[in-house]
């Protein structure tokens, strides 16, 4: 400031502009004060507050999903892998207004879909979209990704996303086993949420992909990215890049699956096949069955409807649910009378067709009954009157622990959820459910697989392959391995023997004896299995649904209330390399139906045959 | 004083050289592609070449009533152009001008000329200010049509001039209680009448929170944008705010939020005291000015910036609804550039002169 200026201040008394300009020079440093503290208070003293808002706001982690592992069955095929999925994502921030229109116009065109469909499909999508974008169309073929691919510059905020997806070569013929997965729900997602969980996410449902859910789904990726006001990445800040799933490779072959799956046939059942050596099984079907690919995809609707309301209950893995075991669990009434002592192998019962106990009486499934029975014809034929016996002699308590000791009534530790323990009814239970004392017909009913008695086909599978071995009850099991995405093996698992049956190995020849009898003797109930060139045991079984007195053939009831037919055999008798256990619902007589698919089994299993 | 030689204001000078380099380092940061950028240092050159011929030039020449007759011609022709248009925009070669940027100088030098030939420097006589606001209202009105925001900056300049020409206080009185029934009794229906976008912009004052995605988007973002910048600033080019466009508007109405990110509580507070300091300053040229229509121009410039910085500072700092009122020199637009540097060339032809016409 010059002197001059201070002099001309003071110089005159200052006129009405002056003063004015006084005032109007103290309003402005008085505005001028106030923005200075305003700007203080918003970025010095709040400045970490909106800073965090700006960071928040700029940055956005985004998931990465990892692979899920595969599934390999012993010679390593494919069970379950993914392939690349596209999807059609359309940005909302872009696509909207006139100018969206015009985008949904060309889409449109390309899609095969009119306009006002479109659009309808899209406003809904819209709606409910929580991430800025609506995926439009999952699971586009290739040659519609291509030509959206090529007008890429008309259709700005169109994007295609690549996702690897859950693929399984074998379709229905490996649904129980191997099981499925599907789109996480909204409600999971609320649970799941916050443990690092998508709505992009899969679970596995059932099967080996649900008890292996957490080997196979790996780690998710994150990555996180700076984005524009439009939701746009525009840089990407740090990444922790995904970690591929481990992969299982199963004791399960995809050959003898697809063979178990085809000799089955469209019946209503289940088999199971073990190798009675170490408890690993080589195939697991249940029928019938539903492709997978829906569960990933989508159910057309119709189809859908049509599973629910099959009787048959597709969805079921019915290799580990509990069905009455007719005449297959004769050989645990056997195992029982042996070990208590009332009878040796040699011991005969006489069979007139019936057994009286007090004023009742129970009838032999054959009319006129089979006359003097030991051990091995009874098995042969099938006796009921002689397990009849056996049944009354040994009483419900010691008959209901020997079944548990054979691994009856118990999980067998394959690990699925889907898996019942079955049923072994016993005083106690009776007294628990319905509150009645237990009655001795009742253990009659039980010496011969009848009443309550429920038990899975994989349960049978396990204790014959334990008959057949010498009396080791392994846990059944269907991983080998898990391996990395490098092949390199991460855990190992092998041969676990939970119990062994309570008899010792002369005696358990001796039932061996009668199930070889049972199909290959002349009276055999189960000579519908016999194979020329290998020697093949095994027992039938016909589980009664309803009690009649008197058997009515089982093709005049309806079909809810036919009888269950069961066939388990081993071969080669000498040495056996597998069990198998055929169950096919409703199915009517054990010796006559599951027997022959038994047979074909076998037959395609030692001899390649068709 | 008489014969004191004429002085050259180094301070003006140099604020204004400042601000521009401010508004030049904004535009290459808040702008996109740098076309704006470019564009603005255009306007800056032009701007400083009218600056240049105004300040040497003998403003009392300049603006006889005959030239400011012509140029209120040319403003109200181009005005009723755009009314008929509805748009703010004359397209000459390309760029856009805005004729109610010019409207504002035009009506100063009408506004200092009238208050400079009146005989009474008390009170505003009835005369002057008929003529006033003769002059005034139609600009106001034409120019609120298409652009309410400007067209209230104009009628602040004008309220501005009425008060310093003084308001005799019984007038003063009556004013205020018209104010005062128009705000309580009228007000309320008047409120039920505008717009609803118009009613929007007060309402996302008062909530910003609730127009979140609307009005109120913009005022939030401005106070994210200024407060994230802290006390040093993000750095040039550093700004989030901008850089991801989360900042509608950013090179032009936010333009000082884009400052206030990249530079801090220091860039920003440094801004608005080269704002400060300016209008200062041409407060005390018009104070220390005895020529008639060079104190009322400089009263007229001062008013003007801190006007313009009020309403986009103030509604940027969330102080004030924010409107569309471009900050000098920081927010691109040629008109803007090219008023306020006019302006600023009167005031320096004022300044060099203000101790010779006593
Ligand atoms: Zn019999």
């Amino acid at each position: 400031m010059s002197v001059g200026n201070h002099f001309s201040l003071k110089e005159d008394e200052p006129d009405t502009f002056q003063r004015r300009t006084r005032i109007f020079f103290g309003l402005t440093v008085l505005v001028f004060v106030i923005f200075f503290l305003r700007l203080f208070f918003l970025q010095v003293i709040k400045g970490p507050y909106y800073r965090e808002i700006a960071r928040k706001r700029t940055l956005k982690s985004i998931f990465l999903s990892a692979p899920r592992g595969n599934i390999f069955d012993r010679r390593g095929l494919l069970l379950a892998g993914n392939v690349p999925s596209f999807a059609l994502s359309l940005d909302i921030k872009v696509v909207h207004g006139p100018a969206g229109d015009e985008i949904l116009r060309r889409l449109a065109k390309l899609l095969g879909e009119d306009f006002p469909s479109l659009k309808q499909r899209y406003l809904f999508l819209r709606k409910r979209a929580t991430t800025g974008e609506v995926i439009l169309e999952q699971d586009l073929d290739r040659d519609l990704v291509a030509q959206i691919e090529a007008r890429r510059f008309y259709l700005p905020g169109v994007q295609i996303k690549v996702e690897p997806e859950r693929y399984y070569p074998l379709g229905p013929k490996a649904f129980h086993l191997v099981g499925y997965v599907s789109r996480i729900s909204a409600k999971e997602l609320e649970k799941l949420g916050n443990k690092g969980f998508d709505a992009s996410d899969f679970l596995g449902r059932t099967g080996l992909e649900r008890e292996f859910d957490a080997v196979l789904r790996g780690k998710k990726g994150r990555r996180l990215v700076e984005v524009d006001a439009r939701g746009r990445v525009r840089k990407v800040v740090a990444e922790e890049p995904p970690i591929i799933g481990n992969s299982l490779v199963l004791t399960v072959d995809s050959f003898i699956q697809q063979t178990t799956y085809r000799v089955l046939g469209n019946v209503a059942g289940a088999m199971v096949i073990m190798s009675p050596r170490d408890g690993h099984l080589l195939a697991l079907v249940s029928r019938p069955s539903v492709d997978p690919v829906y569960f990933v995809k989508k159910f057309p609707p119709k189809l859908w409807q049509k599973i629910n309301r099959d009787k048959r209950s597709p969805l079921m893995n019915k290799a580990l649910a509990a069905y009455p075991p007719g005449s297959t669990f004769k050989v645990v009434t056997a195992i029982a009378a042996l070990t208590k002592g009332v009878v040796t192998p040699e011991t005969t019962v006489f069979c007139p067709g019936y057994y009286r106990l007090g004023r009742r009486l129970f009838r032999c499934w054959k009319w006129g009954g089979h006359g003097e029975v030991n051990l091995i014809k009874a098995l042969e034929v099938s006796c009921d009157v002689y397990f009849y016996y056996l049944g009354e002699q040994v009483g419900i308590d010691y008959l209901s622990k020997i079944a548990h000791e054979c691994g009856l009534g118990e999980l067998t530790g394959l690990g699925f959820v889907e898996e019942s323990p079955g049923l072994i009814p016993s005083r106690a239970w009776k007294e628990r459910v319905y509150r009645r004392p237990w009655q001795k017909g009742e253990t009659l009913n039980v010496a011969i697989g009848q009443g309550a008695v429920k038990v899975t086909p994989l349960q049978l599978a396990r204790l014959y392959a334990a008959i057949v071995n010498g009396g080791k009850l392994y846990r059944p099991w269907c991983v080998a391995r898990i391996v990395d995405p490098y092949g390199q093996i991460i855990k190992e698992y092998g041969p676990e023997v939970v119990a062994r049956l309570p008899i010792p190995p002369r005696d358990l020849s001796f039932i061996r004896k009668g199930l070889v009898a049972a199909v290959n003797a002349k009276d055999g109930t189960g000579r519908a299995a016999a194979l020329k060139n290998i020697l093949v045991g095994g027992k039938t079984g016909t589980a009664q649904i309803v009690s009649m007195k008197r058997r009515i053939h089982s093709k005049k009831l309806p079909y809810l209330k036919r009888d269950h037919a069961w066939f388990v055999a081993y071969a080669p008798a000498e040495a056996p390399e597998i069990v198998t256990v055929v169950f096919i619902e409703h199915g009517g007589h054990g010796g006559s139906v599951a027997a022959p698919v038994a047979k074909k089994f076998l037959k395609a299993y030692f001899e390649g045959g068709k | 004083m008489q014969g004191v030689k004429n002085l050259f204001d180094w301070k003006i000078l140099s604020i204004i050289l400042a601000l521009l380099v401010a508004g030049g380092l904004n535009q290459a940061s808040a702008a996109m592609g740098g076309l704006f950028f470019k564009r603005q240092l255009l306007w800056f050159a032009l701007g400083l070449s009218i600056f240049t011929v105004l300040a040497f030039t003998d403003y009392r020449k300049l603006l006889t009533p005959r030239v400011l007759i012509i140029l209120y011609t040319i403003l109200l022709l181009s005005l009723v152009v755009l009314f008929l248009k509805h748009t703010r925009w004359l397209r000459m070669a390309g760029f856009g001008i805005q004729p109610s940027e010019f409207a504002k100088l035009v009506l100063i030098g009408i506004f200092s000329l009238l208050l400079a030939q009146r005989k009474d420097t008390q009170y505003l006589d009835l005369k002057t200010f008929l003529l006033m606001s003769a002059f005034a209202f139609p600009v106001i009105i034409l120019v609120a049509v298409t652009d309410l925001d400007q067209g209230g900056m104009l009628f602040l300049l004008y309220a501005s001039y009425i008060v310093m020409a003084g308001i005799p206080r019984r007038y003063a009185v009556a004013l205020f209680l018209v104010t005062v029934f128009l705000v309580f009794i009228v007000g309320p229906d008047l409120w039920n009448k505008l717009k609803p976008y118009q009613r929007e912009r007060v309402e996302a004052f008062l909530n910003p929170e609730a127009y979140r995605l609307s009005r109120g988007y913009q005022i939030l973002q401005a106070l994210i944008a200024v407060g994230s910048g802290g006390l040093k600033g993000l750095g040039f080019h550093k700004g989030l705010s901008s850089r991801l466009n989360f900042l509608p508007e950013k090179h032009t109405d936010l333009a000082f939020a884009v400052w206030a990110e990249e530079w801090g509580f220091l860039g920003a507070a440094f801004v608005l005291a080269l704002f400060g300091a300016l209008i200062l300053i041409i407060l005390k040229t018009a104070y220390q000015t005895r020529d008639e229509l060079g104190r009322y121009l400089c009263f007229g410039v001062a008013t003007m910036l801190f006007w313009e910085v009020t309403i986009n500072a103030g509604g940027i700092l969330h102080l004030l609804p924010v409107a569309s009122v471009p900050l000098p020199f920081l927010s691109y637009g040629g008109s803007s550039v090219l008023v306020n540097l006019a302006g600023l060339g009167l005031v320096f032809a004022v300044s060099r002169r203000r101790y010779s016409f006593r």
